[in-house]
């Protein structure tokens, strides 16, 4: 589908069967990983977490240190009976989960989760890692992201529930506030990098990570993708406290557990992105490269994955601030979280994009 | 890719009369995005990739967003909206007007659509966003500026417009 849509290259599907088993294996290590791992142990840590914010135990006696809560939780969910709304416009009520978790899903696609290798010489160029090498890669992700708010939004029309509809209502305004700051954001990114292609992104990070020159622009995206995400401080659209839990109040079961697991999934893909635009990617430290320290990447399928993992390691990081925040800091007001967006973030991610186009004209890249 | 582009023109001709005859806004609203997601792979069918993500993003992404919106604020229930849009009188005007519309198209187009399309050549950056962003810059810069200083004068106007009746309602 996501071929079809986007146009997508495959990455190099020349009738080589290793080619396809290579592509059909970075597919399934993706989704593995987002869906089976980082997810479920996302979900465990963010209830860990929780309690030692508030000075209880979280999920503790499934498994050693509760770490198997969210494997029950799931059996639980799936066994669960479903319930719907009798008034519920059927169809969309049921279609509405399904449209979250796909661009949950999608939006790894383009994502490269490591530099180019020959994965010890199994092929005779470097190949990316990356499931679908688009030269728009950046672009392809923000439109995802851009159409994950239609699940929240037809579950909460479809719900026939007033406090779904106001979840999808805030939900709604509040993407297309925040997706303008994020976008503004990032056009400092290209301009710094000179590409919107993630690779390369990343490759002109070598001697000097974005943050640093990309600062404002990290201050205008930080809050603007938990926007995205709908997390606190930014949760209006579920705010338990007014609204029950908004758009999928009426949601149960497997239903629910769709919601919940692409609210994760685009927390590691923002994640992700953050890493990407401001923290070298899986560049090692500023000025100094993998080959530095003696990992070669094309030396074999070990070396290979070195960067990724500490790729890894930095999303981790970001996910933790993630839950760090949600647990941390109160929610916003609705008027506050509009005078946010539109009359903070937004003049200042325009006044950054001008001074940035400004330095590099004067100064060169 | 000729096959491909039939079955989209199809599946786009029924999403588009969808969206104008379903009696829920917010279902034509979710025709309307398919319209937009179909209308980019037909972009992407003729290598113009950059355009087919900017279809998405822009008008999938954030129009019909806006869209969607507006219907849930509304939030209008089937009584406010009237009677069922088709009527027999309303679809025999609608059958001939079609009708008349696909010939006239065809009396059209059908010169422009015999002759065969140029050949790209593989390596070719058509609709990359480099080769895009040249043209924007260069041979169409001033309808890109003029565009963009019209958006600019819709968004004062609006805001003008939004002020000035928030104003009579506090004095009010």
């Amino acid at each position: 589908m996501a071929q079809g849509l986007v146009g997508l290259e495959p990455v190099m599907i020349d009738e080589n069967l290793i080619g396809l088993l290579f592509l059909l294996g970075k597919i399934g290590l993706f989704f593995g990983l987002v869906f089976g791992v980082v997810a479920p142990v996302m979900i465990w840590v963010e209830r860990r977490v929780a309690g030692l914010v508030q000075d209880r135990y979280g999920p503790n006696r499934v498994g050693p240190f509760g770490l198997l809560q969210s494997l029950a939780d799931g059996i639980k969910l799936v066994l669960k009976e479903p319930l719907m709304p009798e008034k519920a416009n059927r169809p969309f009520y049921l279609l509405a989960p399904i449209l979250s978790v796909i661009p949950a899903a999608m939006s790894f696609a383009v994502i490269p989760f490591g530099p180019p290798t020959t994965l010890g010489g199994i092929f005779e160029t470097p190949q990316s890692l990356q499931i679908a090498e688009l030269n728009a890669g950046l672009l392809y992700v923000m439109a995802i992201t851009a159409v994950s708010v239609y699940g929240i939004a037809i579950a909460g029309w479809a719900s026939n529930n007033k406090y779904s509809v106001m979840g999808a209502l805030r939900a709604s305004a509040q993407m297309i506030s925040y997706e303008l700051a994020a976008g503004l954001a990032i056009v400092s990114v290209i301009l710094l990098s000179g590409s919107i292609d993630l690779v390369r992104i990343v490759e002109s990070q070598s001697q000097m990570w974005h943050i640093l020159p990309g600062i404002l622009a990290f201050v205008v995206f930080l809050p603007a993708i938990f926007a995205e995400t709908n997390r606190t401080p930014f949760d209006l659209p579920e705010a338990e406290a007014e609204l029950v839990v908004g758009y999928h109040t009426e949601y149960s079961g497997i239903k629910f557990g769709l919601f919940f697991l692409s609210e994760y999934a685009i927390m590691t893909t923002v994640s992700a992105m953050t890493v990407l635009f401001f923290f070298g990617g899986w560049e090692l430290l500023p000025g100094l490269s993998w080959a530095d320290i003696g990992v070669d990447v094309n030396s074999s399928i070990f070396m290979a994955f070195i960067p990724s993992i500490w790729f890894a390691m930095k999303i981790a990081v970001f996910l933790f601030l993630f839950v760090w925040v949600r647990w941390t800091v109160p929610r916003f007001r609705y008027d506050q979280l509009m005078h946010l967006g539109w009359k903070r973030l937004l003049p200042l991610a325009i006044f950054n994009i001008v001074i940035t186009a400004a330095a590099i004209a004067f100064w060169g890249a | 890719m000729n096959v491909a582009f039939y079955v989209l023109a199809a599946l786009l001709l029924l999403s588009g009369a969808l969206v104008a005859f379903r009696p829920r806004p917010m279902e034509c609203a979710l025709w309307l995005i398919l319209h937009f997601f179909l209308t980019s792979a037909l972009y992407v069918l003729l290598g113009a990739h950059f355009a087919a993500v900017i279809q998405i993003l822009v008008y999938a992404g954030a129009i019909v967003v806006l869209f969607t919106f507006v219907i849930l604020l509304l939030n209008l229930n089937p009584q406010e909206l009237g009677g069922a849009s088709v009527t027999p009188w309303s679809s025999f005007v609608l059958f001939i007007g079609s009708i008349a519309t696909i010939l006239l198209c065809f009396h059209v187009a059908t010169p422009s659509l015999l002759k065969p399309l140029p050949e790209m050549a593989p390596d070719s950056i058509f609709g990359s966003v480099e080769s895009f962003s040249i043209q924007l810059l260069t041979n169409y810069v001033w309808s890109f500026e003029i565009a963009g200083i019209l958006l600019l004068l819709a968004v004062i106007v609006v805001g003008m417009l939004a002020y000035r009746k928030g104003r009579t309602e506090v004095s009010s």
